[in-house]
């Protein structure tokens, strides 16, 4: 589904050049006004109550309704304030493939440059995580186009390196959050599904809303190949397999579907929005299902 | 089965074979490597699963290298060399020996009335039909008689001549066959078949066939001869056509056969004042005997009729209880001279082992001959002479009847000893070497000798000229004379009273030889192991021999190492001596009685002084013939002599020149016992010659007629090769296919 005129292969996108420009031309007509804020603040419009919970700030106890029922309410109101969005990009080997053509990493810097330039534009805070086992790059959200600049420029020179830790990546992250924000995690998890859950749920714990993009190779849906292959794992320069191919192609694609079912699932039961994209998916067609997805949620 | 190849040329079409894994080992070679983020998932692939198409694969690869071995061995057009048995006339002419066993087995009677030997002979004919006029057929008795007919004596120049013609045509085999009759002449299969193949090599044809038929009862084989099947079967292989051997049974099922094994009797002389004991013996298989024991399978209860000429032994009855192999049986005979004595049983199958017969020699007294000094001078011989001339101790009183007619002779030399049965020397001094010659030639034409070594022995010239390194008549070297102290009594320690001549003291209350007491002894050295020790003296020294017994040629001896006077002990004075002198002279008189008692095949020979003794001379068969006696010569003694002793019974040669009327020497013939047992070969025996000889023990004589031709036939292989490439493409086929079905999945 396309929001906007520009229908471009993403391969094509990704070679623009500059990523502020490849940026700017995605989000362009895409711009939608404001978005209602997901958080609950402290403006006037009522929204809703809520049992109290260890933790809460005692001074949002709504006294009256306590007068009146004996229980702790914590009265919640609709907040109209900026979005401070984290965006955390994978980093690791494994995004470096495939090793010709427009690689898993271009393609979610691309996506990322897309988002931060479109939360911007909204005057919504944005910033950058760059991760593979652990936290490489943390940029903090801002609202300044110079900021943005930064991200742009640090995303222009991520370099793909180490193992892909998702679980311990997003604690990290988990533990540098301070305020509510929206962290927009885009990666291949190609991770232990368990450990990526846990690190996602860290996340919501803290009160984030979490945006997961998964992003794939088409090819890594099957195996392409019709002969005796070696495989090497890029994050793990000792694993060294000598298949047939044909042979193992069914398996393989088993795993495949088992893993992201989980995925798909612990998502679901954690409250990720979750996406699958392909790194021949338009990019509009990404960011249109994004926020079509978060217009549903309000 | 030998096989070959018809196009061996292409033999290296047979490298294709490794097309298929070389193309694996390519394939797997060419691998690319490719860098594979989600290399995670096949690391978690389904192991059993992967093991599965891996065993696939490699099925497929060898179910690939089986189907191109086998393309390329049919290509090659393989064939095998199949050598089977051609139930067709083979081309050329065709030569066989045909081998039938006339040993005394193959007389046994089966209960339609028919021998094995009939029954070979029938089947013998009835083979010769297989055969054309062209073709050689020779029966291997005809060929041995014609090999031995130099060497044999027993063939006369008529016998060879017409067993020389009957080589050849086969009319004249069938009439061979036909007159073909039991014999003497054991039947061994593998000497028969050796002979039989050796024959084949005067067989200018293009088969050499061997037929044998035999009863395979236990006498056809010498199991000890086994190995010889190897030797032989080498000897087969060299032969070029090689002989194929066809073994007939003409055998019965089950037989039914009891024989008379043995009939013996003592050892000692037999003489008509003395009752003797006969010993028979039935059994029904030789099975656990031994050449020693003769103990055959004991038999059922069995009576016999045992028949004598003497009235007491006319017809009586024995019976032998279940379980025994022999009965001893009691007699005594009226009349001497020559005594036949039959064993018979009732009629089975065999007949001819049902009676056994035995000629026993019955003496009215034996002769003795005494020699020493005077026994009225108080010399050597006295108390001897007591022994066999009693009346000369006591003139008082009636001479008692012993049963020796004794005279006395002071020097041997003028004697004529070849009158006596017993010479007793009683320590005789001076004698010649001549007298000692020839007291030694008398005992080896069968006289007996009881010889007491005193102190007058010559011991040195007796050694020399008797002893001869226990090659001589003495029983043992004669060494020094031993005195028995004063003060010591030396008595016999050990009497055999189990050997024949001292049986008569086992019974201690009869007398007892070991209160004898001995003053004086010859030592006694070098016993040699066919003496026998019957008496052993004991004391304060070692045991040494006293009295001793050897068999010596056709005679016999006994040494009493004291003399025969009380100086040197106490017996002559004791009433032992008289018996116990006695016993030692029946012992001595007695010949071995197989002189008389032959087995079939056995020469029937008669000394003789000269030629001229065998004018007139004859022998009568048991059928009541008439034969000629023959000269021979032996070890340069001339003899009479009859060969064809194949009849069991009784022959009586006549010497006309002898006396008139002329005195019968009686010989017994009977069947040799071995015949008699009719237990077959056993099977493991009978494998092994079997195995070894390439051939196999049939009783259908079609069968040996027609499995007569080993033919070798080529048999190309390539239909099954190609049928069997078929399967395999057939099998390889689903195993790509379920490889391919797994691809597909994917």
């Amino acid at each position: 589904m396309t929001q906007g005129g520009s229908i471009l292969d993403p391969s094509v996108v990704a070679r623009l050049g500059r990523l502020e420009i490849v940026a700017r031309s995605l989000v362009e007509g895409f711009i939608k006004g404001l978005h209602l804020s997901p958080t609950k603040g402290s403006s006037t419009e009522f929204a809703e109550h809520r049992p109290y919970s260890p933790g809460d700030e005692i001074r949002r106890i709504d006294w009256r309704t306590f007068a009146r029922t004996d229980r702790h309410y914590l009265k919640e109101y609709d907040d109209e304030t900026n979005v401070r969005a984290l965006l955390v990009v994978d980093q690791s080997a494994s995004m470096a493939f495939p090793a010709d053509g427009l690689t898993k990493i271009r393609y979610a810097v691309c996506t990322a440059a897309a988002l931060g330039y479109l939360i911007l534009r909204q005057r919504d805070g944005v910033g950058l995580a760059l991760i593979s086992e652990r936290v490489e790059k943390f940029l903090p959200p801002k609202a300044t186009a110079q900021h943005l600049s930064g991200i742009f420029n640090v995303l222009e020179n991520a370099s793909t390196a180490g193992d892909t830790g998702l679980g311990l990546a997003l604690k990290q992250i988990a533990a540098r959050m301070t305020h509510r924000s929206v962290v927009i995690l885009i990666s291949d998890f190609l991770d232990d599904p368990r450990e990526i859950l846990k690190g996602l749920s860290e996340l919501r714990h803290r009160g984030c809303e979490v945006l997961a993009l998964h992003i794939m190779d088409p090819s890594e849906e099957s195996l392409p190949f019709a002969n005796w292959t070696i495989f090497r794992d890029p994050e793990d320069r000792n694993v060294r397999l000598r298949m047939d191919a044909r042979q193992v192609g069914k398996i393989y694609r088993e795993n495949l579907a088992a893993h992201l079912e989980s995925l798909r699932k612990g998502c679901a039961a954690a409250a990720v929005d979750y996406a699958l994209v392909k790194t021949n998916t338009p990019f509009e067609d990404s960011l249109a299902n994004y926020l079509e997805t978060r217009a549903k949620r309000k | 089965m030998p096989t070959s190849l018809d196009n061996v040329h292409l033999l290296p079409l047979l490298l294709l074979a490794f097309l298929p894994l070389l193309l694996h080992l390519l394939d797997q070679r060419r691998a690319r490597e490719v860098m594979w983020p989600a290399v995670r998932f096949l690391l978690t692939a389904d192991k059993r699963r992967l093991r599965r198409m891996r065993m696939l694969e490699v099925l497929l690869i060898v179910m690939r290298t089986f189907l191109i071995v086998l393309v390329v061995l049919a290509l090659l057009q393989p064939f095998a060399v199949r050598t089977e048995q051609q139930k067709t006339r083979p081309p050329g002419q065709r030569g066989a020996i045909i081998v039938v066993d006339t040993s005394y087995s193959m007389t046994y009677r089966n209960s339609d009335g028919r021998t094995s030997l009939e029954i070979a002979t029938e089947n013998a004919l009835r083979l010769l039909e297989i055969f054309q006029p062209r073709d050689t057929v020779r029966l291997l008795r005809d060929l041995e008689a014609s090999d031995d007919s130099s060497a044999r004596h027993t063939k006369t120049t008529s016998e060879e001549k017409k067993d020389s013609q009957n080589q050849g045509p086969l009319e004249s085999v069938r009439d061979r066959l036909r007159a073909l009759s039991p014999d003497a002449a054991k039947f061994r299969l593998l000497e028969a078949i050796e002979h039989a193949v050796e024959g084949t090599r005067s067989l200018q044809t293009h088969t050499r066939e061997i037929f044998v038929f035999t009863d395979f009862t236990t006498a056809t084989l010498d199991t000890e001869e086994l190995s010889r099947c190897d030797s032989l079967r080498a000897t087969i292989a060299n032969l070029d056509p090689t002989p194929t051997i066809r073994l007939i049974d003409c055998g019965q099922k089950e037989y039914d056969n009891r024989f008379v094994w043995r009939i013996r009797t003592e050892q000692l002389s037999v003489e008509t004042y003395n009752e003797t004991e006969i010993e028979v013996g039935v059994g029904r298989s030789l099975r656990g005997a031994t050449a020693k024991t003769e103990s055959p399978t004991p038999t059922e209860d069995t009576t016999l009729r045992l028949l004598a000429e003497s009235d007491d032994l006319a017809g009586a009855n024995v019976n032998l209880k279940q379980g025994r192999t022999a009965v001893p049986v009691r007699c005594s005979f009226q009349r001497s001279g020559e005594q036949t004595i039959t064993a018979q049983l009732p009629v089975d199958g065999l007949h001819a082992d049902d009676a056994r017969f035995h000629v026993i020699e019955v003496h009215e007294r034996l002769r003795v001959l005494l020699v020493g000094t005077r026994p009225r001078d108080d010399g050597s011989a006295r108390f001897a002479q007591l022994v066999f001339v009693p009346s000369e101790r006591d003139n008082t009183t009636p001479a008692p009847a012993l049963p020796f007619r004794t005279d006395f002779a002071a020097d041997v030399l003028e004697e004529d000893l070849e009158r006596y049965r017993v010479l007793v020397l009683c320590d005789p001094p001076e004698m010649s070497e001549e007298a000692i010659t020839k007291i030694a030639n008398y005992v080896e034409r069968g006289g007996g000798l009881v010889l007491f070594a005193g102190s007058n022995l010559q011991r040195e010239l007796w050694n020399d000229l008797a002893f001869r390194g226990v090659h001589g008549l003495l029983p043992g070297r004669l060494l020094s004379r031993e005195r028995a102290e004063a003060t010591t009594e030396i008595h016999p320690r050990y009497v055999n009273v189990t050997h024949e001549a001292l049986k008569i003291f086992a019974d201690p209350e009869q007398g007892d030889l070991r209160r004898v007491r001995i003053r004086q002894w010859t030592n006694v050295a070098d016993v040699p192991s066919t003496a026998t020790s019957l008496i052993t003296l004991g004391g304060s020294d070692a045991a040494a021999p006293w009295i001793l017994a050897k068999p010596y040629q056709r005679g016999k001896v006994v040494l009493i190492a004291s003399s025969a006077e009380t100086r040197d002990s106490t017996l002559p004075r004791t009433p032992l001596f008289l018996p116990l002198l006695h016993q030692l002279a029946r012992f001595v008189a007695a010949r071995p009685p197989k002189e008389r008692n032959l087995i079939c095949g056995d020469e029937i020979t008669i000394p003789i002084e000269d030629h001229s003794e065998l004018d007139g001379a004859y022998v009568v068969s048991p059928s009541g013939e008439k034969a000629p006696l023959q000269t021979v010569v032996f070890d340069g003694e001339v003899h009479g002599a009859f060969l064809s002793t194949n009849t069991p019974g009784f022959y009586s040669a006549y010497l006309p020149k002898r006396g008139i009327p002329p005195t019968p020497v009686t010989f017994a013939v009977n069947f040799p016992t071995i015949e008699s047992d009719l237990e077959r070969i056993d099977d493991e025996s009978l494998q092994s010659v079997e195995n070894k000889l390439d051939t196999r023990v049939t009783a259908d004589l079609k069968e040996a007629g027609t499995l007569w031709m080993q033919v070798e036939t080529k048999q190309h292989i390539w239909p099954i090769l190609l049928t069997l490439a078929a399967i395999a493409m057939l099998i390889e086929l689903i195993i790509a296919r379920a490889l391919s079905t797994g691809r597909r999945d994917v």
